[in-house]
């Protein structure tokens, strides 16, 4: 009882003396007449003397004892205000849908980083390719796999010439898509046609016969 | 600043384009460089992307670390354009490197892939 008796009292305090501060304040505002403001536009949140409209939403009239404005300018400003706040809201929603698309995007690099840790084995990669590759109906097919680092894999899918070619890359293109998504190697599979590789001298490694 | 960089990887692909059409206009049996053109149309969308969706920058086409890995990040950032940009990175090196590539390989047979890559690397970024 007593802890109430108190807080009502200091809160009594406080609302007097907010109050009195308020009094204080109240003349240095002003407001612009209605005769100064209806010419040319004003910016949205300033008036013509500068004072902001948000704290011209605390002026009592009755004190400053200056024009209301009129309910076409208000009716102005209020449209003025829900464009604003409109603008302001789509922008927050382009904001939230962008980083929703940053956090799939940073998900996915996560999981990709721990799934590399898992696979940065070479050869465990050419097995994978040789694999995706006996799947594709490639013409007479061999992989040339050349001599490179541990974090390396660079392999030639050689296949007969053939009017399909643009085809078969096609299909080359979802295996070395694999790949990437899964090894944490520098790699470099490229499809040929045997005659473009004549004359062609490269140091292999092993040749993979599909 | 980055948004600079964006900008200026875009005009740089549209100044590609340029070029591109010229050429497709005047000497369409280059084919060697037409295809080398049309890859670094899609290398310059590709970068601008990456770095408005991602603040990503990769500075090789290829490298162990994913982030500056090009390919890479293609393939799982952008996969919808992984197989049009795998063809063109693929035979833009066999161009370069593959002696009378142009005279193996006809505007006929590259013409509907370069025209496919000009309207999906356009979307970009």
């Amino acid at each position: 009882m007593v802890r109430v008796k108190r807080w009502k009292k200091s809160r009594d305090e406080y609302m007097d003396s907010h109050l009195m501060e308020l009094q204080r304040f109240l003349p240095s505002l002003t407001i612009p007449l209605e005769e100064e403001t209806s010419g040319t536009p004003t910016s949205t949140l300033t008036s013509q003397t500068g004072t902001t409209l948000y704290s011209r939403r605390f002026v009592l009239l009755e004190e400053t004892g200056v024009t209301r404005p009129s309910d076409d300018r208000i009716s102005r400003l209020e449209s003025q205000i829900l464009a604003v706040s409109r603008i302001l809201t789509r922008e927050i929603q382009n904001l939230n849908r962008r980083i929703v698309d940053m956090e799939d995007a940073l998900g996915d690099i996560t999981g990709l980083r721990t799934d590399i840790k898992r696979r940065a084995n070479r050869e465990e990669a050419l097995t994978l390719l040789v694999e995706r590759l006996k799947s594709i109906a490639l013409p007479n097919p061999e992989v040339r796999v050349l001599k490179t680092g541990p974090r390396e894999l660079r392999a030639r899918v050689v296949i007969d010439d053939t009017e399909k070619y643009f085809d078969y890359l096609k299909a080359v293109a979802d295996v070395v898509g694999e790949l990437y998504r899964k090894y944490d190697l520098e790699m470099e599979v490229m499809l040929f046609q045997r005659s473009e590789l004549l004359g062609f001298e490269e140091d292999i490694e092993k040749t993979i016969k599909l | 600043m980055s948004q600079n960089l964006i900008q200026r990887h875009v005009e740089q692909s549209q100044h590609n384009e340029d070029f591109l059409q010229k050429i497709l206009a005047h000497f369409p049996n280059y084919t060697d460089w037409i295809i080398t053109i049309t890859f670094y149309i899609a290398v310059h969308r590709v970068q601008a992307a990456l770095l408005k969706d991602y603040n990503l920058y990769p500075d090789r086409h290829e490298h162990p670390n994913m982030r500056r890995s090009r390919n890479k990040l293609v393939q799982i950032l952008y996969p919808a354009y992984w197989p049009s940009y795998y063809i063109l990175y693929h035979e833009s090196r066999k161009a370069r490197y593959v002696p009378n590539y142009h005279k193996r390989t006809k505007i006929k047979a590259i013409h509907e892939l370069i025209i496919n890559a000009l309207k999906l690397f356009k979307k970009l970024p």
